[in-house]
């Protein structure tokens, strides 16, 4: 027992050496804070005060020098000297008013603007809020002796080092020493009066501690030994206490046979300390005392004394921390209470799970009356400063926690705990309630109220639905705190929704997570998707219902801010709610779904990060879509899930296009966009995955088509370039899939081809004209280029090889046609290149590589020839919108000519060329010069009937040729009979020519 | 409401033919054959007047062909002989009267035949022994011929001799690959469709190769007219990329184009589908060991 004592006393004492210290140094750096600061304050004034002076004085007509202002004698406490003025002022200024609450200022403009025109006017109310007296304690009153010589400090402008070498000289290492002493003298008294009986030892210990009173109290009549004289006196009281204690329990000095008598007087011994402490008002010897008394307690192991004891200190401590304003003390007493009980009720046997424990009830009983205490101690103070204020808080928060610590330890029943947190949170409540005039308190006492009703929580329901109360009981606080127009209120619901939130993810969401990601099957959970959906409720009203409508109620910028933000929580537990209801195929039209929800609300109400959310939970959508939904062939009914999933998808992005267009946002046009192309791309990719290889492009041309039309509709640059990129997409993907199809007419490369030309000519004469186009006019001449070219690549691929330039010339006609028909002569000129590419087809192909086997309908001469016709029958289409030549020279202005603006050229000149060259390859002898005089014979007269003097010199010019290699070759190569016919031929031709000259000369003439 | 008549008539035929393509059995592949074969096209018809002016003549190419040709080791195997035989038989239609001359390679491993200038044709030993007719043999043969008949061969080398062999000439010539390709793969096919035509001439089944095409693709465990469908539309681009810059520079086109052309080939010229193979020599093959490769 002996041992216990001394540990305590020792580890108390290592205690105050260790920490003391450095409350002191903070204590310090305060206190020269405050006087800093108050001589600063000072200063302003006096010269505020010098300031009205002068003022007053000129008002009145004098002109007297305004001193200058204190702060200009800054090592100086107080001005040297104060003008009579400012005394007079200050003395007929009203009693000083403390604001309402510490952060409220009155402005001093409106009490001087209220007294408008008075001389004598008060200084401003700022001015007389200012702190009175300069003392370490200001606004503590110092009653009795202790009063004169609390403000010593005030005179100093600073503290040196050489006052914390002071306090801790004559402050700390006395009472460390007196500590030392009553130790020694306890062991002395123990161990070295072996000589002496009990009696004596006793006797020798109340001496010598009635000789350390005695010492102190002399000393303490001197102002200079005050200090020093505390801690004898402290030590004096200990070793009385001591020997009191040693009368019992230890064995060397035992006097006493009865504990109970022992402890009785150690009680009397501890009262008397408790007194005689109180009349110096010190508060470090009342606390020595009263450590000294609960260790009595401590040490007994007699309930029936221990715990009425332990209550009547802790009633004891509180009153006097009440009365003298001593919290540190109370924080103390507090701890050495429910230190005591704790102590007491671990030496109580251990009791099975579920069942009471020995003097459950009393023990009980007593925590709450020592709450009680505490509590009311805590309610019934008043005027209490700031910095007090922090540490009595301190103890209030320290006293409710020590209940639930000592109280839950051996609570085994989940009901009586229950009962307990909720009456305590209540009570702590109504307390609050009661002192609502003090905001501290108020708030202290209000949020363990509410935390303590959290708490209580999770005892009674069940991990499952405990968010849900928790959410519920935010919600209550944040709806109180609107009603009240209170922040605290609102504070406190906001940070509960967030932090039951929090626990919502990692008691229900996390385990769901693994329960897919793992083995577990993926099924829709009801209960964490109806919790998740009562926290977006929750985020989503007081982010955008309570805080526009209520925004007093988030006094603060930084909780305005919060709850503004507090709208992502809502979006994620609104996705969450999704993601736990909906099956995984399922997933993303929902969170699509959501999207567009979040886009509606965010047009309706205007907020920007509601819109930002809807545009966030749209692009997860997609995101999950591509991730999951195109790879899912799942049939429901005839359908495939991906094509109904797809589809929903797609018809979500295309409305967002609408609604995610708002004024206020600037970028919302360009995300508005930008979701119509998801929609768009995303049907395109559904037709690739639904249709067959062959089928995507025509499925693509008609979404193109159908984009285009409603782009048109609507006026609407976005849906006719998507139009623009699938008929884009089609054409490209023509030369890699369909052409490597099946050949002939009717072959699948000719089927899934042609029609997308079509839609590429529909495409163009949709686009030719408007005037939304105007700044990219190639772009109608790129569509219809890419219709003539599928044409052309599908020809290609449908016909044979001996075919190929058939069919081009075919084409090239029909371009013609449409364009004498339509007027367009973008098709002209198509016809004019085609005409180009159908030579050299027909040279390449038919005429050098035809095949060694190919039939007449097949072999050069029909295919050629037949080509030639078909250019030819084309010429009167080009003949017929031929323009003048626009004077441009040179070898590109040449070829543009021919090709845009006289087209009729090329398809006169190609199909000469082609017959020329065809019958000098495959002509024999002196039939190639008779093939040609025909062939000029014909060119003439056709250019006499178009009335086009190129086509006659150029028929003039074949005729040459034909005299030429008559001269040249035939003369010299040809048999008889092959020279004569060939000579014959040339000149009949020559012959006819020179009639149909001398026939048409007028006309010629006209034309020439 | 004239152009909602058009629109809806658009519509209707582009409905239409996506019904019929959707139904086709079989879907073609996603390669860039359609697109390298049009290069293909631009750069013979592009070269066909130069090249035909600058061509060599019959002797020259002959001469340059038994340059080549003295590399080769001659077998006299019963094998070799009746590769000749049946070379010589199918020869006889072509259109260039050349010295045709016909060898075996000796190489198992050589499932391939190629064609040297002046009438030079090689056959490995490892393609023999896949067949299991005379008349893909003459198929063989056939195709090797057109591409000596119709100057692929000797046009091939004068490009390049026309490179000079050096580094900078293949430099100046690399840009040149993609045309290159689409180029060859014209001339197989359109070696494919003349030598059909001429086995055909010679008295063989048009078809029969199509037994020799699909015995090499289960060879290469590759499947002859079924196509594998990409799983997305990326990783169908990515076969496309694959097939542009790896298989489609194989010397031969897919079998499955080959198979169509050669069908196509008979449909428009109207040739005996039905004919039926004749079977190879019987000495000649237990001496190669004819069909035991499949």
């Amino acid at each position: 027992m002996l041992f216990t004592f001394a540990l305590l006393l020792l580890c108390g004492a290592v205690a105050l050496v260790i920490f003391l210290p450095f409350w002191m140094v903070a204590r310090m750096q305060r206190e020269s804070w405050n006087e800093q600061e108050f001589v600063r304050l000072n200063d302003r004034i006096e010269t505020l005060a010098a300031n009205v002076h002068a003022l007053r004085r000129r008002l009145d007509g004098q002109d007297v020098p305004v001193p200058p202002p204190a702060a200009a004698v800054p090592d100086s406490p107080l001005p040297a000297s104060v003008p009579e003025p400012l005394s007079a002022v200050r003395r007929d200024s009203p009693p000083a008013v403390l604001p309402a609450t510490p952060g409220e200022i009155v402005p001093p403009a409106a009490t001087v603007t209220n007294r408008p025109g008075r001389t004598d006017a008060p200084p401003p109310a700022a001015v007389s809020t200012l702190p009175q007296a300069p003392a370490h304690d200001a606004g503590f009153p110092h009653p009795g002796r202790m009063a004169p010589h609390a403000p010593a400090t005030a005179a100093a402008p600073h503290h040196s080092s050489s006052e914390l070498e002071a306090r801790l000289g004559t402050n700390w290492l006395n009472k460390l020493g007196a500590l030392l002493l009553v130790v020694g003298i306890a062991f002395f008294m123990t161990y070295q009066l072996r000589t002496l009986g009990p009696l004596g030892k006793d006797i020798v210990g109340f001496l010598a501690g009635a000789a350390l009173l005695a010492g102190g109290v002399v000393a303490e009549r001197r102002t200079d030994y005050r200090m020093f004289s505390r801690g004898v006196m402290a030590a004096g009281w200990a070793l009385v206490f001591f020997t009191t204690f040693a009368m019992y329990h230890v064995p060397a000095a035992r006097v006493l046979d009865s504990q109970a008598v022992d402890l009785a007087l150690m009680l009397v011994v501890a009262g008397g300390m408790i007194a005689h402490a109180l009349r110096y008002r010190s508060e470090s010897v009342t606390g020595l005392a009263f450590l000294l008394a609960f260790a009595t307690v401590a040490i007994s192991h007699d309930a029936a004394f221990t715990l009425p004891a332990a209550a009547i200190l802790a009633a004891a401590s509180a009153a006097i921390a009440v009365r003298m304003r001593w919290f540190g003390l109370e924080i103390g007493a507090i701890a050495a209470t429910y230190a005591n009980h704790l102590l007491w009720s671990a030496q109580l046997p251990a009791s099975p799970l579920g069942q009471a424990l020995p003097h459950f009830d009393t023990s009980l009983a007593l925590v709450l009356l020592y709450w009680a205490i505490f509590r009311i101690a805590y309610l019934v103070r008043r005027n209490i400063p700031p910095d007090g204020e922090r540490t009595t808080s301190l103890g209030a928060v320290l006293n409710s926690g020590a209940v639930i610590l000592v109280s839950t330890r051996y609570l085994a029943n989940p009901d009586l705990v229950f009962t307990l947190l909720v009456a305590l949170g209540v009570a702590e409540a109504v307390g609050a309630w009661l002192v609502r005039g003090r905001r501290p308190a108020f708030a202290t006492l209000m949020t363990m109220g509410v935390v303590l009703v959290a708490a209580a929580f999770p005892v009674r329901f069940g991990p499952r639905t405990v968010a849900l109360v928790w959410f519920l009981e935010a919600e209550a606080l944040v709806v109180i705190g609107v009603r009240l127009r209170d922040g605290l209120f609102t504070r406190l619901g906001v940070s509960g929704s967030a932090l039951a939130g929090v626990y919502l993810y990692a008691a229900d969401v996390v385990p769901l997570i693994q329960t897919r990601t793992g083995a577990g099957p993926y099924a829709a959970d009801p209960m964490v998707a109806s919790m998740l959906a009562a926290a977006a409720t929750v985020y989503y009203f007081n982010s955008l219902r309570l805080l526009r409508a209520r925004p007093e109620a988030f006094p603060q910028p930084f909780e305005r801010a919060v709850a503004d933000k507090l709208s992502y929580g809502g979006l994620l537990a609104l996705a969450g709610t999704a993601w736990a209801l909906l099956p995984l195929p399922w997933l993303a039209p929902g969170l699509m779904a959501i999207g567009l929800c979040l886009a509606l609300a965010a047009r309706r109400m205007l907020s920007k990060d509601v819109w930002v959310q809807s545009q966030l939970t749209a692009f997860t959508g997609v995101m999950l879509l591509i991730a999951v939904n195109f790879q899912d062939a799942v049939m429901v009914g005839p359908l495939h899930r991906r094509l109904v999933v797809v589809l929903l998808g797609a018809a979500a992005q295309h409305s967002l296009y609408r609604v995610s267009r708002l004024d206020a946002i600037e970028e919302s046009d360009g995300f508005g966009a930008l979701h119509a192309w998801i929609g768009s791309a995303l049907l395109a990719a559904l037709l690739w995955y639904e249709l067959e290889p062959l089928a995507v492009v025509l499925a693509w041309s008609a979404l193109a088509v159908l984009a285009l039309e409603a782009g048109v509709h609507w006026n609407r640059r976005d849906l006719r370039l998507q139009a623009f990129a699938a008929l884009a997409f089609a054409f490209g993907r023509v030369f890699f899939v369909n052409l490597n199809g099946s050949g002939g007419l009717l072959g699948s490369a000719a089927v899934s081809t042609a029609p997308l030309a079509l839609v590429l000519f529909y495409a163009y004469e949709r686009i030719a004209d408007r005037e939304t186009l105007r700044e990219r006019p190639w772009l109608p001449e790129v569509v219809a280029a890419g219709g003539t070219i599928t044409l052309a690549a599908m020809l290609r691929v449908a016909l044979s090889p001996a075919q190929v330039a058939i069919g081009w010339a075919a084409l090239v006609l029909l371009m013609a046609a449409v364009a004498a028909r339509t007027g367009r002569r973008l098709f002209l000129r198509q016809a004019a290149l085609g005409a180009v590419a159908v030579v050299v087809q027909a040279v390449a192909v038919n005429i050098y590589e035809p095949s060694y086997f190919a039939r007449w309908s097949t072999g050069p001469w029909f295919t050629v020839v037949l080509s030639a016709l078909l250019l030819l029958a084309a010429l009167p289409f080009a003949r017929r919108m031929k323009l003048a030549p626009d004077g441009r020279r040179g070898f590109a202005a040449t070829v543009a000519l021919l090709v845009s603006r006289r087209p009729d050229q090329a398809l006169f000149f190609a199909p000469l060329l082609l017959l020329v060259w065809v019958s000098a390859v495959y002509a024999h002898g002196g039939l190639v010069t008779m093939a040609w005089g025909a062939e000029a014979v014909a060119a003439f007269m056709l250019a006499l009937w178009m009335r086009e003097r190129s086509f006659r010199l150029g028929a003039l010019a074949l005729l040459l040729a034909c005299v030429l290699r008559i001269t040249m070759i035939d003369v010299w190569r040809l048999d008889q009979q092959g020279r004569y016919l060939a000579f014959i031929t040339l000149g009949s031709a020559l012959l006819l020519v020179s009639f149909l000259y001398s026939k048409y000369r007028g006309l010629l003439e006209d034309y020439l | 409401m004239r152009r909602l008549v058009v629109l809806a008539s658009l519509l209707a035929v582009v409905v239409a033919a996506a019904l019929v393509a959707q139904r086709r059995p079989v879907q073609p592949p996603a390669d860039p054959a359609p697109l390298l074969n049009l290069i293909g096209d631009v750069g013979r018809s592009a070269a066909a007047v130069p090249g035909r002016a600058a061509r060599m003549s019959d002797v020259d190419e002959i001469g340059v062909g038994n340059n080549l040709a003295r590399t080769l080791r001659e077998e006299s195997s019963p094998l070799a002989a009746y590769v000749t035989r049946v070379g010589t038989n199918v020869s006889g239609g072509a259109r260039r009267q050349l010295p045709y001359a016909f060898h075996l390679s000796a190489d198992p491993k050589m499932f391939n035949a190629v064609a040297l200038p002046g009438g030079h044709v090689v056959v490995g030993a490892g393609l023999v022994a896949l067949m299991t007719s005379e008349d893909e043999l003459a198929a063989v043969l056939a195709h090797e011929i057109e591409h000596i008949d119709h100057f692929h061969c000797i046009d091939r080398y004068q490009r390049g001799t026309a490179a000079g062999g050096s580094p900078a000439g293949l430099i100046l010539l690399a840009p040149l690959d993609i045309l290159a390709a689409g180029y060859a793969k014209n001339e197989e096919l359109e070696a494919d469709a003349e030598g059909t035509r001429l086995a055909a001439a010679a008295g063989y089944a048009p078809l029969a190769v199509i037994e020799l095409f699909e015995a090499a693709e289960r060879l290469s465990a590759r499947r002859p007219t079924s196509v594998r469908r990409a799983g997305s539309p990326i990783e169908e681009a990515l076969d496309v990329q694959a097939a542009a810059l790896d298989g489609y520079f194989r010397s031969h086109p897919p079998a499955a184009e080959r198979i169509a052309r050669i069908r196509d080939v008979v449909r428009e010229d109207r040739l005996d589908a039905n004919a039926r193979p004749r079977p190879l020599d019987a000495v000649a093959a237990s001496a190669a060991g004819i069909g035991e490769a499949r």
